[in-house]
């Protein structure tokens, strides 16, 4: 009877964790664009945004403690640890001191295809682009989350735990310091 | 940073400044209430009206130089998203 027991004890469990597992590869499906995205502006490095994400999503199924479904709640959750997980990364590698092969990378995945005709357009936008990255983590995950991914303040404020006005006003000094920049740059 | 220092900042602005960036980006998540307050504050605010105009090209310029960058894979890898479920997979057990 014992032995009946566990066997089923054993199989609902493992039927729970199958579960589980199918839920979570349809959140890994629903979020993982929207990861990459924002993990590749912060990392500037497609491969590195995917081990970003990769321990993202570990962490989600290890410490997600709710139902595994689409919400704005989860949603908050995952911009908030990819985050914290892309500034590890950045931390470990400027450890690592390898800030040269990062240059190279970004070198290689951000740099500005042929320019031609829209050169003018194209330099501007590179010098917006060298500007986000002189802003602090800080400024540039809210820059990110506002002009990028288009998030309301309060999205934000969840994302980040900032209040809503505080979001307000360190995204208004960060866009005065990029406007400052792209002036002393002529690119405005 | 030399303005968050500087405590003369009229009222009025204080109030606006923090919604301008969502008034000049192309989202619309200001209420009726928030945008006509900085309607009404730009109408006779020329340094303001001067942020929300530079805001606007700032605004602009990110996202031409984010369509310039090369596309983010929509997808991780195969191999990454295989190894995610299995070690998802041993750690439910």
């Amino acid at each position: 009877m014992k032995r009946y027991l566990y066997r089923t004890m054993t199989t609902e469990s493992n039927s729970r964790n199958a579960d589980k597992l199918a839920a979570f590869d349809t959140i890994v499906s629903e979020y993982e664009g929207m990861l990459l995205r924002y993990v590749s502006r912060i990392v500037l490095c497609h491969e590195a945004a995917q081990d970003v994400v990769q321990d993202t999503f570990i962490k989600l199924f290890k410490n997600w403690e709710k139902e595994l479904r689409p919400s704005p709640e989860l949603s908050s959750w995952l911009y908030r640890v990819a985050h914290n997980c892309a500034v590890d990364h950045l931390r470990k590698e400027t450890r690592r001191n390898l800030l040269h092969k990062r240059e190279a990378k970004e070198h290689d995945e951000f740099s500005l295809p042929d320019r031609g005709a829209d050169s003018t357009i194209n330099e501007a936008a590179e010098k917006a682009a060298a500007a986000l990255r002189k802003l602090s983590l800080r400024e540039q995950q809210l820059v990110i989350l506002k002009v990028y991914e288009e998030k309301s303040y309060k999205e934000i404020s969840e994302i980040t735990g900032l209040t809503v006005s505080n979001v307000g006003y360190t995204l208004h000094f960060a866009m005065k310091k990029l406007a400052e920049e792209l002036k002393k740059e002529s690119a405005i | 940073m030399k303005e968050r220092r500087n405590r003369k900042v009229p009222a009025e602005c204080r109030a606006a400044r923090p919604l301008l960036c969502d008034y000049a980006g192309p989202g619309d998540n200001l209420d009726r209430i928030e945008r006509q307050l900085v309607r009404k504050h730009l109408a006779g605010c020329p340094d303001c009206r001067k942020a929300a105009a530079d805001f606007s090209a700032v605004i602009r310029l990110l996202h031409s130089a984010s369509k310039t960058i090369k596309e983010t894979p929509a997808h991780l890898s195969p191999d990454r998203r295989n190894h995610i479920i299995k070690l998802c997979g041993e750690a439910g057990r």
